[in-house]
């Protein structure tokens, strides 16, 4: 695994020494360098993935022509998300591209699923912006989706974010030992810390490395509770972790990712975690997803459950992110609807406020992340009925 | 609509979607950036806007990111006009 990382650093060295070497007038060379390394490293992963995300990129890139040329089929670029909904119902699947060297562990299977789903939301963001700038040049979009230390797990960009005056930016050394520091932190809680919790620490408190403990199962309600703690920071500190790697990377480049987390396990309620938590996601799910549905609905409740149900379901097809996805906009309705009553505080102190909600909505998350993540409905079941005492 | 026809609306909207607010809101005023409102709170703002005002604002699309209330004034008027 770390001899994987190495080749992957290195490589960013490398083909940061070589975008840095052409002029700024030479963009097309620097891209030509982005698109080299990133298409290298996918294909030495699977040769197939390229192929499904070079596939990808071209109807993404047919979905912007036809609906410029006909703008009253608004919808069309929605069409982006069919080769994930293939995916997610054949044997595709096997094809979901992850970075060399990426763990491959129980918690992993579904963060591996989200490679192809990070990319569909990239493609369908850049479609939006190319349809409001009335330009979406092939080569951004295809920068973007290859560009390989975004590919497994975002943030979720658009091409934007790759056009011609991102790449013909002067270097920036500070920027770049920056990156290289921003990915220092990003292995630091990938190998170091996520790898301690996942074997040393779940050894100690579960008996078994954290994959183990799904097929081991748990003894109570209070071994579930904590275990939802438990991996649900493990979720935390690789996510981040990856993030940290990819805006580090982009760092190299003197390119701009957007952040993706601020503290989440700080957020003091449900509405406060998504302004922390997967931040790139949150902004596109408000603007693609949640403006639409509550222009089209008129009833912001119904349209946080909706929208949110179809994020669980683009996490993965499956029971566990259909109860994360109607549980997350529930709780954030009930907010919603609680704040229209427009009651007041309870009388205690701010700060006792805050940690309470602190604690309650780092439960509430942790649970449901817990429930999408389990391997199996079977574990699914498994897990829920530990915290009334039921061993299945 | 009078730029202060303008500003009483969003204030109305405003209170339609986070309750009582605290303080005055002017035209300098951004209610992103000032913490009146999140992501998502600012998805209704717009959409309790456009209903009380009883029509869609087309400069205001899935992407529109400038809060400040003077911004929204010139939007709100210029659709009016």
């Amino acid at each position: 695994m770390l001899a994987s990382l190495q080749i992957l650093l290195l490589t960013t060295v490398a083909a940061s020494f070589a975008y840095w070497l052409l002029p700024a007038a030479w963009v097309e060379g620097r891209r030509a360098v982005l698109l080299v390394t990133s298409g290298t490293l996918l294909y030495i992963y699977d040769p197939a993935a390229l192929f499904v995300a070079v596939g990808t990129v071209l109807l993404a890139w047919l979905l912007y022509g036809v609906t410029r040329r006909y703008p009253k089929y608004g919808w069309l670029p929605w069409l982006v998300v069919i080769p994930l909904v293939i995916n997610a119902i054949t044997p595709i699947g096997d094809l979901i591209p992850f970075p060399v060297g990426s763990p491959r562990g129980v918690v992993f299977t579904n963060l591996a699923t989200l490679g192809m789903s990070f990319y569909t939301f990239k493609l369908y963001s850049s479609i939006k912006q190319g349809l409001k700038l009335n330009s979406l040049p092939f080569r951004e979009i295809l920068t973007t989706t290859l560009f390989y230390p975004a590919f497994p797990s975002g943030p979720i960009d658009a091409s934007q974010k790759f056009d011609h005056a991102a790449l013909s930016r002067d270097p920036n050394v500070r920027r770049w030992v920056m990156g290289v520091g921003r990915i220092g932190l990003g292995v630091i809680k990938v190998y170091i810390i996520g790898g301690y919790i996942q074997s040393t620490l779940a050894i100690d408190m579960f008996g078994v490395p954290l994959p183990g403990v799904y097929a081991q199962g748990w003894s109570g309600p209070v071994e579930a509770l904590i275990f939802a703690f438990f991996s649900f920071g493990f979720l935390y500190v690789n996510f981040s972790g990856f993030t940290d790697i990819a805006i580090g990377s982009g760092w190299m480049f003197n390119l701009e990712l957007t952040e993706n987390f601020h503290f989440p396990l700080l957020s003091h309620s449900i509405q406060n975690f998504w302004q922390r938590w997967h931040l790139s996601l949150s902004k596109f799910i408000t603007a693609y997803m949640f403006k639409p549905m509550l222009r089209r609905t008129g009833k912001p409740a119904l349209s946080l459950v909706v929208t949110f149900t179809l994020i669980g379901l683009w996490h993965n097809v499956s029971i566990g992110y259909l109860f994360w996805g109607v549980g997350h906009g529930s709780a954030l309705a009930l907010t919603m609807y609680y704040r229209g009553l427009k009651r007041r505080p309870l009388p205690m102190p701010m700060i006792v406020r805050r940690a309470g909600g602190i604690v309650i909505t780092l439960t509430f998350v942790s649970l449901m992340s817990t429930i999408a993540n389990q391997p199996s409905n079977r574990d699914l079941a498994r897990y829920v009925a530990s915290f009334v005492g039921v061993h299945l | 609509m009078t730029r202060e026809d303008a500003l009483a609306a969003i204030t109305k909207a405003l209170t339609t979607t986070v309750g009582d607010i605290d303080g005055t809101i002017t035209e300098d005023t951004d209610l992103v950036e000032d913490g009146m409102l999140d992501s998502l709170d600012s998805m209704t703002f717009l959409f309790e806007l456009e209903n009380d005002l009883g029509m869609k604002l087309e400069a205001i699309d899935e992407t529109y990111e400038d809060f400040r209330v003077g911004s929204i004034v010139d939007i709100v008027v210029a659709a009016t006009a």
